[in-house]
């Protein structure tokens, strides 16, 4: 049983700039790597593997274009993974990803998934735009069954136990491979490589494809700025008790309190 | 066997042109960055004198990503809000390149792992590997071992691997500075009129004065392309003896220098992108630094090759130098399969014959960097003697010469002394 966990060439949010007065987010400055649920993915993929002994690889559809910046990224947010212990990996990439929605990615990376995968684990969100919509949608496309938010995985033949962190309970489910699972940060602690295995990950086989778009995007991004926050910039002054009572009094007609 | 050929610890400059070079040669190499990408963690003023590279990268800066070749050199001297500056417009003998740090050292890594090398980022370097008193790896973090027959410390100028393997004593504040540093940004046109460039032309600017409050430093400008880098190199030590706080003291001194008027006009408008520090080594090398041993060279800041002559501040064309100068012996150290001590030595060979003749001479400028009355006393004289010489109020004027001569006395440097500041500084420089 191969196991495909989807990798998310993100936006590193921490290294993001913005300008501050017209909101203009730069983007294309700004780093991509690997999410860190993405980690959280791979380690399950790892753990399942060592104990099926099967393959796990990781699966990247790339949204940058194909810039040579964006290919090196690609690669190095792959090797990290790869070091974790996966066998591979699989790059999609090309001219055209970039205006792809949750829809046309979906259904390209089914194409790549289907009669070579029989699980598919991912991040419950990705690292910049943690819509979480990508692995239900795959699901669909792929006519598999979908199960998020796992804490727990276990393989039972061809069944999974999967435990679900819900809002207020847990929730254990039993479905039939072949299935999606998204994942949560607390499933597990994501091993952190070794140097040799950097070195070794450099080497391991990533097969690197061209993305063509199977179909028309239905949604497309027409701006992105960032929303501006108006600071109210009240300045409360007198002595201690005053100021108290003034700042409880000021938040409470604004409905903080 | 080895892992490795050759280990580098830091995917700098230094590091990238040895590991570069090396692999070029067949070697296999493994270079080790701690930064998230080579050059995140990097910082300098602004400038890199081309002559090292050259022989590495013959013209390199068409293909590398610099900035703006240096054309407009400015000493400028400042004394409360007025300013004075020395402008020269010409060619210097050997090219020099205004470049930004992050783009620059990827570009170098990349050059390294394009001719073989493994660049590994993210990761940390513990300490060399050591085994019956010789280098024989690297221990990375995570007790984790790594051998190589060859380490290269390439660590900057904090350099553990030097120290850990005893070719450095534990150094002082004395042996350093610090320096912050701020990009803004501003339109290429307004740059251009402002520091009055035409196309690819930059400008280098220098600045000392009562901004520094006496402690040995001063203030630098450089011109990117869309961009300017500002900021001010103080010497540790000096520093310390005069405030509590370094970092709350060299951030009060750059948004002084920042406000300068006569600085202020350059920057006008400008959109802060990035704020910077970093230690720089300043005198070390001449500190009973050692440059290599059995199994281990230390190359660029990680060896103190830096220096400070006042009018030029350079680091980075040193490090390459001795980069460059570390793989050539590395190369027949390994050729010849012994690389003890007394191989490598080559090393320091290589480097005598060429730029540490140039470390003896910096020895005396550096010591005259020292003098404080360079950063107070001088800047004062030099903006108030050329006041003085302008100033017209239909009065009659005292001469030029008797107006310095009590300018000095108001300073308490007598004539004798400040010919033989003069003369010092003429001989060092």
């Amino acid at each position: 049983m191969d196991i495909a966990v989807l990798v998310k060439q993100s936006l590193d949010v921490q290294e993001l700039r913005v300008d501050q007065d017209t909101g203009k987010i730069y983007i294309e400055d700004a780093p991509t790597k690997a999410g860190d649920i993405e980690l959280n993915a791979t380690e399950e993929a790892v753990r399942l593997k060592e104990k099926l002994g099967d393959k796990a690889i990781a699966v990247m559809l790339s949204t940058w274009g194909a810039s040579g910046k964006r290919q090196k990224e690609a690669r190095e947010a792959l090797t990290r993974v790869l070091a974790m212990g996966l066998d591979g990996a699989v790059l999609i990439m090309g001219e055209g990803a970039e205006k792809g929605d949750t829809y046309v990615i979906a259904r390209a990376l089914a194409e790549e998934i289907r009669g070579k995968f029989e699980l598919v684990l991912a991040a419950e969100g990705s690292e910049d735009n943690f819509s979480g919509l990508l692995p239900a949608r795959l699901a669909a496309e792929l006519g598999w069954p979908y199960v998020a938010y796992a804490t727990a995985i276990e393989v039972e033949g061809d069944h999974v136990k999967v435990t679900r962190s819900l809002e207020d309970f847990e929730e254990v489910v039993r479905v039939k491979l072949p299935a999606v699972i998204s994942v949560t940060q607390e499933i597990n602690k994501p091993r952190v490589p070794k140097l040799v295995e950097i070195v070794k990950a450099k080497k391991k086989p990533l097969d690197q494809k061209d993305f063509s778009p199977p179909d028309e995007p239905k949604l497309a991004i027409k701006t992105l700025k960032v929303p501006k926050v108006e600071r109210k910039q009240i300045v409360i002054e007198g002595d201690v008790e005053e100021v108290a009572e003034k700042l409880v009094q000021a938040l409470r007609e604004e409905g903080v309190l | 066997m080895a892992d490795f050929d050759v280990i580098v610890v830091g995917a700098g400059p230094a590091g990238s042109v040895a590991s570069y070079l090396l692999a070029k040669e067949g070697h296999t190499v493994l270079t080790v960055e701690r930064g998230k990408r080579p050059g995140a963690k990097n910082m300098f003023g602004g400038r890199l004198y081309s002559w090292s590279l050259e022989k590495v990268f013959p013209e390199f800066w068409k293909e590398a990503p610099v900035e703006r070749e240096v054309t407009k050199e400015v000493l400028g001297f400042l004394h409360g809000d007025r300013g004075l500056e020395i402008r020269l417009s010409a060619r210097p003998r050997g090219r020099s390149f205004t470049l930004l740090r992050a783009k620059f050292d990827q570009w170098l890594a990349e050059k390294a792992e394009d001719a073989g090398a493994e660049v590994i980022s993210g990761f940390k370097v513990e300490g060399p590997l050591i085994r019956d008193g010789r280098v024989v790896g690297i221990v990375a973090e995570g007790d984790e071992e790594m051998e190589a027959e060859v380490v290269i410390a390439a660590d900057g100028a904090l350099s553990f691997m030097a120290e850990k393997a005893g070719l450095r004593p534990r150094l002082s504040k004395e042996d350093f500075a610090v320096g912050a540093k701020e990009v803004i940004e501003l339109p290429k046109e307004t740059i251009e009129d402002r520091f009055g460039l035409s196309g690819d032309e930059g400008a280098a600017q220098l600045y000392v004065g009562d901004l520094t409050e006496g402690v040995v430093g001063g203030g630098f400008i450089y011109t990117n392309k869309e961009s300017v880098s500002v900021g001010v190199v103080m010497r540790i030590g000096s520093l310390a003896s005069k405030v509590s706080k370094i970092s709350t003291a060299m951030w009060e001194i750059t948004e002084k220098f920042k406000s300068h008027p006569l600085i202020r006009r350059y920057l006008e408008g400008g959109k802060l992108a990035e704020y910077s520090a970093h230690i720089i080594p300043e005198t070390q090398f001449m500190r009973g630094v050692r440059l290599y041993t059995d199994g281990m060279v230390v190359v660029g800041d990680a060896a103190g090759f830096c220096v400070n002559y006042g009018v030029t501040v350079r680091g980075m064309d040193f490090a390459i130098e001795s980069a460059r100068a570390a793989a050539e012996a590395v190369h027949q150290a390994l050729e010849s399969g012994d690389t003890s001590a007394k191989s490598l030595s080559r090393y320091q060979e290589i480097l005598s014959s060429g730029m540490l003749r140039e470390f003896e001479a910096a020895r005396k400028a550096v010591d005259l960097m020292e003098d404080e009355r360079l950063y107070t006393s001088i800047p004062k004289i030099a903006v108030e003697s050329l006041e003085h010489l302008f100033s017209v109020d239909g009065r009659p004027r005292e001469s030029l010469y008797s107006f310095v001569r009590k300018e000095f006395s108001e300073e308490g440097i007598s004539l004798l002394s400040a010919l033989l500041l003069g003369w010092k500084a003429l001989r060092s420089m």
